[in-house]
């Protein structure tokens, strides 16, 4: 993880505020070089993903607001922002609640270009959300109903409130092999190699620049 | 404010039929799904489905080959150039730079996208493309930015907040201008109207003829004499002999009075049945405001002809009589000021009715604090809340009668605090109220300026035109010449004999080259114009010294007459539409072809 750069021009407060309580205002990220060299982007996707970033948060800070609208816009119909508050989560933004560049294209190297693994492992931080290293059942709820909710109302059949529980519930008694409760990182696995081709599915979500 | 696009994708879910999803694309910030960072990154988020995905995934679309990363375009705008990724100009496909529309303006030569617009104002479309969001630049004419967006296919309602207010207000202010100047031309222009139009335009308007000047005066004559005598017919004139009374002048010249009384009512009376057999909708007119006075000011006239000498009913009929100073508001026809007056007082009406409601609340607070202070002294005023009502309304607006006093130390306490307090609340209206007289009165000034120097920029209009239209006559006789010297030069004709007509020209085939192409079919076409009608294009000073039309008339057959030609500047307002064999003064003439001779 990089360390969080002196925030660009008001050198006097600005240096004064640079414990982890206060609110940074501005962030400029490590050259493009060293990321290009620590992430699997090349610089061509480097610079544009981050002209984009840059556009929308000049700042060079993302807030859990800017990913909600994100979402919100790729899934109009339904409320996105359960699941952008989960994803913003995943990337783990520590104690100042927003996010870097280099944490974003960090987690994007992991999500897009890495092995199958990497990505389940994600997949299961996704999920851990309070990070004990097991998901319980309250959590697979959670994520499920994220994902129901971002449906929205036109859609059929129908979904009734109790849906999602009850998906949740069926994945997770189908993951969870001893019944102890907690699903571990190898069960996870174990249930999601099973009954379908993982890599491919995994692979459907790349984006080509 | 926004545009959607609404298409329809099927999600093939293996246990639970196809579920149909309704994606509708709202725009109004910049659309997020074409940039490829955000794309990416949701994209990549639904990574965290697969596990708890009851079925499979489709297989993910299928890649172009050549799709080609962004790449970075040059618009060329009048020379300057603006540069911006392909990208940016994609975010919004329904506007002219985001479509393949711009392709139109791809210029092989230099590898750019060439317009013909203003460059100042170009920077402001671009902006929209970078920021997503539409700004109006203040310092522009709301017509030159209204016809670039227009061109460029961007809708003007997704301007964002920060501007739209005050592209709205422009936007209404330059309508009502062109609206008013409109409405006053499609008067002026109507050239047949029935004997009832004329008559209400005669009074709406009354510059538009004598007549209507003459009824204005005659009608503001009456009123003012009307008035007069209500005013005069109450002052005591002369001791009446024997008695110590002098009576009022109204009941001593009572026949004069009324007749006079009579005769402005007559003529109130045909003026109000004329309005109202002119006006185009008579039920709205029956219930506009100045129809109403005028039937308040007339009605008590009748009323007392047709009531009975009662003495019961007398003292009604005297009340009556009150309402006859209601004809001072007709007035209001003859005055613009006091029209603007009320309209104000109608478009202020929240702030005349928020002094009323806070003065009602002080009077009422003050009067029963006073009424308490004050009630057990002996002879006063206060005898009761309503009665204090009147000493503190008196002491607010600071008119202090002195009929009645208090005499407490708190009475007077309060009587102190009233006064100043009474001065702070009617202080607080009143600037609204004339900021907005002030503001309507310079309107109309500005109106009524505009319509004056109207006249004056139209003639001055009309002397250019002229000046173009005889330049442009004398160019097509020239041209019309070369062709005659071209056809008798190629059928070998002698050439004397048509020399002679027709204004001077440069000899040679090289004179022509100097016309452009335009010029030389445009008169051409125009000559095919003229063969076809059996006309000829004069100058319009030429005009004056042509015979009038019926001593010619024999000569020549009747041919349809054709429509004035758009092209000829000037007289365009003045050419009467003839009927087919009619003679009409204009720019037509039926000139007689002897003097020159055709192959």
């Amino acid at each position: 993880r990089s360390s969080e750069s002196r925030p660009a021009g008001a050198a006097g407060w600005g240096a004064a505020v640079a414990d982890s309580h206060a609110a940074p205002w501005h962030h400029r990220p490590v050259s493009l070089a060293s990321l290009a060299q620590r992430t699997r982007f090349s610089r061509q996707e480097l610079q544009l993903m981050y002209r984009g970033f840059k556009n929308d948060c000049p700042s060079g800070l993302v807030h859990r607001a800017a990913f909600r609208e994100i979402f919100s816009q790729f899934f109009p119909l339904g409320d996105a922002s359960a699941y952008a508050d989960l994803v913003f989560d995943s990337f783990d933004p520590g104690g100042r609640g927003c996010l870097t560049f280099e944490i974003v294209i960090q987690g994007l190297s992991v999500i897009c270009k890495g092995s199958s693994e990497e990505k389940l492992d994600w997949a299961f931080r996704l999920y851990d959300t309070d990070r004990d290293g097991f998901i319980s059942k309250r959590e697979m709820v959670q994520l499920v109903s994220a994902i129901y909710d971002m449906l929205g109302d036109s859609v059929w059949p129908r979904v009734h409130p109790c849906d999602a529980q009850l998906h949740a519930e069926k994945i997770f008694d189908a993951m969870d092999r001893d019944g102890d409760g907690a699903v571990t990182f190898q069960e996870f696995v174990l249930a999601c190699r099973r009954d379908r081709d993982l890599d491919r599915e995994l692979d459907c979500f790349d984006t080509l620049l | 404010r926004a545009a959607t696009v609404i298409g329809k994708r099927r999600l093939a879910r293996s246990d639970c039929g196809p579920s149909v999803v309704l994606l509708g694309l709202v725009t109004r910030s910049p659309q997020r799904c074409r940039r490829p960072d955000t794309h990416i990154a949701s994209r990549a988020a639904a990574i965290g489905w697969v596990p708890v995905a009851q079925g499979p995934m489709p297989p993910p679309p299928l890649r172009d080959e050549d799709h080609k990363s962004d790449e970075k375009l040059i618009i060329s705008v009048s020379g300057r150039k603006f540069v911006t990724w392909r990208n940016t100009l994609e975010k919004f496909p329904d506007t002219l730079l985001g479509s393949d529309e711009k392709e139109y303006f791809y210029d092989e030569d230099s590898k750019q996208y060439f317009f013909d617009r203003d460059p100042d104002l170009f920077r402001h479309i671009l902006a929209y493309y970078r920021t997503g969001r539409l700004h109006y630049p203040k310092n522009e004419c709301i017509m030159a930015y209204d016809e670039e967006l227009a061109f460029f296919g961007i809708m003007p309602d997704i301007m964002g907040d920060c501007c739209y207010e005050d592209y709205r207000d422009r936007k209404r202010e330059n309508n009502e201008r062109l609206f008013d100047d409109k409405d006053s031309d499609a008067e002026n222009a109507m050239p047949h109207s029935t004997p009832r139009e004329k008559l209400w335009r005669a009074f709406e308007n009354p510059q538009s003829s004598t007549v209507a000047l003459v009824v204005y005066y005659v009608t503001g004559f009456f009123i003012a004499v009307s008035v007069l005598a209500n005013v005069f017919e109450t002052i005591p004139c002369g001791v009446e002999p024997g008695t110590n009374l002098s009576p009022a002048c109204g009941d001593r010249f009572s026949v004069a009075f009324f007749c006079l009384d009579t005769a402005c009512v007559l003529i109130f009376t045909v003026e109000y049945l004329a309005r109202l057999y002119a006006a185009p909708q008579r039920l709205k007119h029956l219930r506009a405001v100045m129809s109403v006075i005028d039937i308040v000011a007339i009605l008590p006239y009748y009323i007392g002809l047709f009531m009975p000498d009662n003495k019961d009913l007398s003292g009604a009929f005297v009340t009556l009589r009150v309402f006859r100073v209601f004809r001072i508001f007709k007035f209001s026809r003859h005055s613009m000021g006091l029209r603007i007056l009320g309209y104000t007082l109608k478009s202020c009406a929240s702030e005349l009715g928020f002094l009323l409601f806070s003065m009602t609340m002080a009077v009422i607070i003050f009067a029963t604090v006073m009424y308490y202070a004050e009630k057990n002294q002996p002879k006063t005023g206060f005898v009761s809340i309503p009665a204090a009502f009147w000493y503190t309304i008196v002491t607010m607006t600071t008119l202090g009668y002195g009929d009645i006093v208090p005499s407490t130390i708190i009475g007077k306490i309060v009587g102190g605090v009233c006064s100043l307090s009474g001065v702070l609340v009617i202080a607080l209206p009143v600037p609204v109220i004339v900021s907005n007289f002030s503001r309507i009165y310079h309107q109309n000034q500005r109106a009524d300026k505009r319509k004056a120097q109207k006249k004056a920029r139209l003639a001055r209009i009309r002397m250019a035109k002229n000046a173009s239209g005889a330049a442009f006559i004398s160019s097509k006789k020239r041209a019309e010449e070369r062709q005659r010297l071209q056809e008798t030069e190629i059928g070998g004709a002698e050439c004397g004999s048509i020399r002679g007509s027709g204004a001077g020209d440069d000899s040679g085939s090289s004179a022509d080259r100097r016309e452009d192409v335009f010029e030389l079919q445009h008169h051409h076409l125009l000559t095919c114009l003229e063969r076809t009608t059996e006309r000829e294009f004069v100058e319009l000073d030429q005009l004056t010294q042509l015979p009038v039309c019926s001593s010619q008339q024999q000569p020549q057959p009747a041919s349809p007459a054709a429509g004035s030609d758009a092209s000829i500047a000037g007289a365009d307002a003045e050419l009467s539409p003839g009927g087919p064999a009619g003679c009409f003064k204009g720019r037509w003439r039926r000139g007689s072809r002897e003097a020159r001779t055709y192959l």
